[in-house]
């Protein structure tokens, strides 16, 4: 009885002070100030996205708008030409401008063909396959094998081994005397059959 | 039957042996409302899913960039057309002067621009664009646009016979390929020690075709070398001068950074050599003279380890924490319990306890456990692999956008070369077109109705100025948007292997609370306990998990 009340103390111990350990409370304590750097630091980090991408849109917008300015001026310069009847110099720069886009059409298209060619030829070859997993699983039955049996797996082996043989020759005997127990009766019936034969006989 | 007193005693003996060995950590009362709320922060933090927030960023960056890259094909191409209406109503390409106020001072009396022809006009706006490539433009652009030519289609034919060289190689030595090509690290005369001893490895049979074969891609790497040279001296223009600069720059750092790493691994691996000798003298006698030796080995890994770090840039850190990260999984499979394996314990797990030791979070524990008296705790050693793990992959994508800055700044120096062939196509036609007979004053009538001899040479000229802004004006713009665009996309980076490292520090801590709030002792077990004890037979299988 006195160690049962040894127990008891070891385990009143364990209850009070190690119910939430130091360590891992500390740890606890650490990962959650960590938990909460992190979410300020995304907080951070998206108010900083934020300025970062509303730069970027306001040098493209300006941009755009210089871009449109200038091509605005340059349509009505044209026009005004047309109007005073100027007519050769738009025509000629609508042609030179038409040659200039052919031109890109003409390198796109080279570009494609080239893409389609080298695409056609890349779709002729089939992606070769290794059989990875089954050989993976061939190499692990096969590593199995090369370790020899210890002492205890050779004894479980040998039990087992001799297990089946018991249960095999207890079979066998089961087996045999049922055989002999059907040939027993099997003999006493053609026994009958061959004297009820020779009674029925006149 | 009276109650066994042997099941009591057992239990108090378990419980007195827990509490000294495992202290706290190891025995403490299974808590199920703790255990839930441990599970409640893993599965919030799952939720939080704070990777998204950088997926995010990544997405708008993406999206601006393939606006900026559409807006600079602009810009390009209405340069190209203002310049052709320039061309086309016969006014000058260079950028006009402030015009006076109608209703201010009159500008200072000064000569008149003399007028011109043009023919004049028209290469004084080729000359404009060329001299950016070009300094000074020459006089007559026939031999330069026939040398830059010709270099240009010899880089070609090299480049595919090298490409042919390497393959071939590769068949005969086995998958063994030769090293590149590149301006930043010319070939040796003979074969690098690495190479022979890879292609011995690969492919004993063939180990003396290696000279032959080197020698002859190397003959080719260096005329292919010698015409890339000649290709970038022609940039002597302030842009295609500023691109190749850049280029070469970028390269050069990158060779020195590989050289820097190189070389300071070696020392690392030198001083862990030193240590792995300290700590097998320790391991076979136990002396303050072979523990001080340990000790001082361990400081000159801690030593190689940190110039490792800050070798090369990210190339250092990555093959240090590479080592790191294979270490700790060394010692994690050597662990048995508390301890390492003796079993396990060979070569590679006594350099691997070299590395760890020499870190700071087991510089405290080192020399117990180069003695092998004691392994670091699951727990740290996971979250020091999870940190190492994450700082690798993050120097790997640095060496990565590294690389990739080079080969943008070489697409944009490429680009350049185009741009300047068609702008000496355009003056060589221009320079046919004259030569075939003097050209109307005028823009209209020079492209409309002179003679076939002129107009031929002439609209091909006006063509190739065309293609300079098209094509390889827009190829240009592209890739100075692309560089900007990795510049943030750099930075985007470091953000996210920051969350990483955080992510590490939280995942792994919250994973070991969960395992220590599942676990304890649970009331079944105490029950069963007692019920053996008392002899009532063991109503429960232990649950002491």
């Amino acid at each position: 009885m006195r160690a049962a009340r040894v127990a008891f103390v070891m385990l009143g111990l364990a209850a009070s002070g190690c119910a939430a350990p130091k360590p891992v409370t500390g740890l606890a304590e650490v990962t959650a100030q960590n938990t909460s750097a992190l979410q300020s630091q995304l907080a951070a980090f998206s108010r900083r996205q934020a300025e970062i991408s509303g730069s970027r849109v306001r040098i493209v917008t300006d941009l755009q708008r210089s871009l449109l300015e200038a091509e605005a001026q340059r349509e009505r310069e044209i026009d005004i030409r047309r109007e005073v009847g100027i007519n050769e110099p738009a025509q000629t720069y609508e042609r030179l401008r038409r040659r200039a886009t052919e031109s890109v059409r003409q390198a796109a298209a080279t570009r494609d063909a080239i893409a389609e060619t080298r695409r056609a030829v890349e779709d002729t070859q089939h992606k070769l396959t290794v059989p990875a997993e089954a050989l993976l699983q061939t190499a692990k039955a096969l590593s199995t094998l090369s370790e020899a049996l210890s002492f205890k797996g050779h004894l479980e082996l040998l039990f087992s081994f001799f297990s089946d043989v018991g249960e095999d020759v207890k079979k066998a005997q089961e087996d045999a005397r049922k055989a002999a127990g059907h040939a027993d009766a099997k003999a006493d019936q053609n026994a009958k059959d061959a004297e009820a034969t020779v009674a029925t006989k006149p | 039957m009276l109650p066994s007193t042997r099941g009591w005693t057992t239990l108090a003996r378990g419980v007195v042996v827990m509490v000294a060995l495992g202290g706290c950590a190891g025995l403490h009362l299974y808590d199920a409302e703790r255990e839930k709320v441990a599970q409640g922060a893993k599965k919030s933090f799952e939720t939080a899913n704070v990777s998204a927030v950088i997926a995010v960023a990544r997405q708008n960056h993406a999206a601006l960039t393939e606006t900026e890259m559409a807006q600079a094909r602009r810009v390009v191409e209405l340069r190209r057309d203002l310049l052709l209406q320039a061309i086309a109503t016969d006014a000058s390409c260079l950028p006009p002067r402030p015009a006076a106020p109608v209703d201010g001072p009159s500008p200072p009396p000064g000569p008149v621009a003399p007028a011109t022809t043009f023919a004049e006009r028209y290469r004084g706006c080729i000359d404009h664009e060329l001299g950016r490539l070009i300094s000074p433009v020459p006089a007559d652009a026939r031999p330069v646009r026939a040398a830059l030519f010709r270099n240009v289609e010899e880089l070609k034919s090299g480049a595919a016979a090298m490409a042919d060289e390497r393959t071939k190689s590769a068949l005969i030595f086995n998958g063994v390929t030769l090293p590149a090509c590149t301006a930043a690290a010319p070939l040796p005369p003979a074969p690098p020690n690495d190479l022979e001893a890879a292609v011995r490895k690969a492919a004993p049979g063939s180990v003396g075709q290696l000279g032959v074969h080197y020698g002859q891609y190397r003959r080719t790497c260096e005329r292919y070398l010698q015409k890339f040279g000649a290709m970038l001296a022609v940039g002597t223009g302030s842009e295609f001068g500023a691109a190749v600069g850049d280029f070469q720059q970028a390269v050069k750092a990158l060779t020195d950074a590989r050289n820097a790493s190189a070389v300071a691994t070696h020392v690392y691996n030198d001083a862990l050599t030193a240590y792995t000798g300290a700590a097998k003298a320790l391991e076979a006698k136990d002396s303050e003279e072979a523990r001080k030796r340990v000790e001082e080995a361990l400081d000159g890994v801690r030593a190689a380890a940190e110039a490792l770090g800050k070798a090369g840039g990210m190339l250092g850190q990555r093959e240090l924490s590479a080592d790191r990260v294979e270490s700790a999984d060394a010692i994690v499979a050597a662990l048995k319990g508390d301890a390492l394996d003796p079993k396990k314990y060979g070569e590679e797990t006594r350099r691997a306890v070299g590395v760890l030791a020499s870190l700071p979070r087991f510089a405290d524990g080192a020399i117990d456990l180069v003695r092998r008296r004691k392994a670091p705790l699951l727990g740290a050693l996971l979250l020091e692999k999870e940190l190492h793990a994450a700082r690798q992959a993050a120097a790997a994508r640095q060496v990565v956008r590294a690389e990739e800055r080079v080969s943008l700044q070489l697409q944009r120096v490429l680009a350049y070369v185009d741009r300047t062939l068609a702008l000496l196509d355009a003056r060589r036609g221009l320079a046919e077109a004259v030569a075939a007979g003097a050209l109307p004053d005028t823009a209209g009538p020079a492209l409309g109705s002179g003679s076939a001899a002129q107009r031929i040479p002439l609209l091909l000229s006006l063509t190739a100025f065309m293609d300079s802004f098209s094509l390889a004006g827009t190829a240009i713009a592209e890739a100075e948007q692309q560089l900007i665009a990795l510049e943030y996309a750099v930075a985007l980076d470091r953000s996210e292997d920051a969350v990483k490292e955080w992510e590490a520090v939280i995942t792994v801590p919250i994973d070991r609370l969960v395992a220590f709030y599942g676990s304890g002792l649970k009331s079944e077990a105490v029950a069963a306990a007692l019920a053996q004890a008392l002899g009532l037979g063991l109503i429960g299988a232990g649950t002491l998990k």
